[in-house]
């Protein structure tokens, strides 16, 4: 509808005869909407938000003062807890496991998911829709089936992988993938990347088919190969999802759990697969202790905040064009 | 249209009016339809022989009884869960390895009946293998009665030990004498310098079997005051002799792994020696159905001459609710469960589990050879060996514990291949004395917890 405002300068609105009906006028409803339309729309939201994640953020801090047994009996330690955590041996190699993965998650995952991106959006053929599927499919599963799965393959002698390594290279038939905790990594990380590597080619699919084409092609006429092309052209254009995966990928990292939990049964020989959250678990149902659990939970926030604001800061994702 | 906000959020708004309706009406209708009783429990095959036998129960109490079948892992949470805010709980819980963690806290913050007089009045201390009590204690209060016993024999592959070796197991009296006889069953077969076949089974890990071998011995991770006590010097004994059989010159031991894999080997003839609880007899069967007739069992080689020859793996239990709408019924049906043998025992026996009801072991569905053991009364020869179970102590610790322990083991056992037998006791000793104390601090912190 063309208003007053939308009129050349100038020209002066016409306005209608009161003894001319409008048409458009009839089609107002009798009940207009109401200020408070957008709070009552928004109720649920905030309400749910506010029961399930604002009351208990805020509780877990309180409580991460606290040594409980349950919900009811608790006794109140001050920082105790956190020192506890921040001395405990066994919290200092779950950051450390973590932070293992998260690096070779970041240092592996990603370049393979745009390596199959870039071959996927190389490719013309109708086949391509059939390798999207494929690569992608593993992602439905979900990481407790994987984890009883990958069980069965990484064992010595019969799992597939062994077999397929000794088939391939003459090594690995014995290699004790979830029973050395050397292996335990490498084993979780290999997991992963099946996981997830046709998950975050999603991703790097659509950043890629967002590509400005005509300046690849200027860049080609130019003489710039596909390295460079790829260096100066694509990856800038596709930078922004880059570091949005980058930074899910690794709050996903941090927040490693089911998949060790049903690889290893547990947390793995000698807690070779201990995740941040795989001590927090083991503090609240294993000890009982929610004020010890709450604790490591602002812990593992802290950590990731910390850890995301770097990577955005570094990768320069916030930095204003202009 | 009347609705000012267009289509769209009528369409939801109806949806939510819709759905809240349902909600609303249905758990109305859950809370009118209820059974009687609740029972739960992690075991599928436990519910289908519960499903089967309760109709029997139901006809003697004219009640309804509902059997809910629930992951263990997800069952203990969501329990904890419900016991920490007082929201409904089943009537009767079953609950496989560790109910420490229900266990632990003031007496009055446990979510499970103190039903010390009704066993005493019923005397299952007594007519039961009283060891299996341990676990469901706390403070000098029952709050469950165990459902098994699980005495630990060796499964072996008689037709190569017995038809094709010629060895005769009744001579091997002690752990020595078996690895004595082991020398000769370890050995490439195919000349393609790789061991094609060991004598026992022993996971690199150590995990369930080091635990077995423990136990055996006398070390649970616990004592009965709920002190760590797995940095005895017996524990080290344990953990010297496993780590010579499984990576020493002479070994024995092989690691074939779990799930399908294990049972391919057990086929397959790669280790002839396995670790088996009664529960695993049914397990063999099952998934190695190509070993029947060539199995047999045999009692756990001692320590030492005269000394226990079995060991135990695993535990189930069940406990009443404090907030079961119902708990003297409940108990009744813990009884009839548990105790009663009404059915001549099939029910226990289709499960191939011992109850812990001395009384019952006569019973002929206990005393059946079977074909799949070369014509061996399975469930006869564990019964002869149940009152020796020794007895396993729990804390809400005892994961923790494991982990400790298993670390040292792996500490022990990175060593002992790079240094062989050279300083290794003293190296056993202080990475379980460092792993003990560990546990000791996380438990000693905090001080609401009863251990």
């Amino acid at each position: 509808m063309k208003t007053a405002a939308m009129n050349r300068p100038g020209e002066q609105a016409k306005q209608p005869s009161p003894s001319v009906v409008n048409p458009a006028a009839e089609r107002v409803p009798r009940y207009a909407p109401l200020r408070w339309a957008p709070w009552l729309f928004l109720s649920p939201f905030i309400l749910i938000t506010a029961v399930f994640f604002f009351y208990p953020f805020f509780h877990a801090i309180v409580l991460s003062l606290y040594q409980t047994v349950g919900t009811s009996t608790r006794a109140w330690v001050g920082l105790d807890n956190f020192f506890f955590i921040l001395g405990d041996v066994d919290f200092r190699r779950a950051v450390t496991n973590t932070t293992i993965f998260a690096v070779a998650n970041a240092a592996l995952l990603l370049p393979i998911s745009l390596g199959l991106a870039l071959l996927l959006n190389s490719g013309k053929d109708r086949m391509k829709g059939v390798f999207r599927l494929i690569l992608f499919s593993p992602n439905v599963v979900g990481q407790i089936f994987v984890g009883i799965i990958f069980a069965v393959i990484f064992v010595p002698r019969y799992g597939l992988f062994n077999r397929f390594l000794h088939d391939l290279l003459g090594w690995g038939l014995e290699a004790q993938w979830l029973q050395d905790p050397m292996m335990v990594m490498p084993a979780l990380v290999l997991t992963n990347i099946w996981l997830y590597a046709g998950f975050n080619m999603i991703y790097f699919l659509a950043a890629l088919q967002s590509v400005d084409q005509t300046l690849v092609e200027a860049a080609r006429i130019d003489g710039a190969g596909p390295w460079r092309v790829f260096l100066h052209v694509t990856f800038p254009a596709i930078k922004p999802v880059a570091v949005f995966v980058l930074v899910i990928s690794t709050i996903g990292a941090f927040q490693l759990f089911e998949l060790p939990f049903a690889l290893l049964r547990g947390f793995g020989p000698a807690n070779s697969g201990l995740t941040i959250v795989g001590y927090l678990y083991d503090a609240a149902y294993n000890i009982g202790d929610l004020g010890l659990a709450s604790a490591v939970g602002w812990i593992l926030a802290l950590i990731m905040l910390t850890v995301s604001v770097a990577q955005i800061g570094l990768s320069g994702a916030l930095k204003d064009e202009n | 249209m009347l609705f000012p906000f267009g289509k769209a959020p009528l369409f939801l708004l109806l949806t939510a009016i819709l759905t809240g309706v349902w909600v609303l009406v249905s758990h109305h209708r859950y809370g009118d339809e209820r059974p009687d009783l609740i029972l739960t429990t992690h075991a599928r095959l436990h519910a289908d022989v519960y499903r089967a036998r309760i109709p029997e129960f139901e006809r003697r109490h004219n009640v309804r009884v509902e059997v809910q079948e629930i992951q263990q892992d997800a069952f203990r949470t969501r329990l904890q869960a419900a016991f920490d805010l007082g929201l409904e709980v089943p009537d009767v819980v079953e609950i496989p390895q560790n109910p420490a963690v229900f266990l632990r806290g003031p007496v009055d913050t446990i979510g499970f009946l103190d039903i010390t007089d009704w066993v005493r009045e019923k005397r299952f201390d007594e007519r039961m293998v009283a060891s299996r009590f341990a676990m469901w204690q706390s403070g000098g209060i029952t709050f469950g009665i165990p459902h098994d016993v699980h005495p630990v024999m060796l499964a072996y592959r008689a037709d190569i030990v017995e038809d094709e070796l010629g060895l005769d197991m009744s001579a091997i009296e002690t752990w020595a004498d078996f690895v004595e006889m082991s020398r000769g069953i370890t050995a490439d077969l195919n000349g393609n310098g790789r061991m094609d076949r060991y004598a026992l089974e022993l996971p690199s890990d150590g995990g369930d079997i080091l635990n077995i071998l423990l136990l055996q011995k006398g070390v649970s991770l616990f004592d009965q005051e709920g002190e760590v006590a797995f940095d005895s010097e017996e524990a080290a004994d344990v953990l010297i002799w496993y780590l010579q059989q499984l990576y020493g010159a002479d070994r024995i031991g092989y690691d074939l792994g779990r799930g399908q894999p294990q049972w391919r080997g057990m086929m397959d003839g790669v280790v002839l020696f396995y670790f088996t609880p009664d529960w695993r007899t049914r397990q063999i069967e099952q998934f190695a159905p190509a070993v029947a007739g060539k199995m047999k069992l045999m009692a756990l080689p001692a320590w030492a001459a005269g000394e226990r020859r079995t060991s135990t793996w695993g535990a189930t239990g069940a406990a009443v609710t404090k907030n079961s709408r119902n708990p003297e019924l409940a108990k009744k049906l813990l009884e009839f469960l548990y105790v009663d043998t009404s059915d001549g025992g099939e029910s226990w026996a289709e499960l191939r589990i011992l109850p812990p009801t001395r009384e019952a072991w006569a019973l002929p569905a206990f005393n059946r050879p079977s074909p799949f053991w070369r014509g061996q009364a399975i469930l006869q020869e564990y019964a002869r060996l149940a009152p020796g179970v020794p007895p396993d102590y729990v804390t809400p610790f005892t994961p923790k514990a494991e982990a400790k322990r298993n670390e040292a083991f792996l500490n022990c056992a990175a060593f002992y291949r790079a240094n062989g037998e050279t300083g290794l006791r003293e190296f056993v000793r202080a990475e379980l004395g460092r792993a003990a104390d560990q546990v000791r601090e996380v438990a000693q912190r905090n001080v609401l917890i009863t251990r």
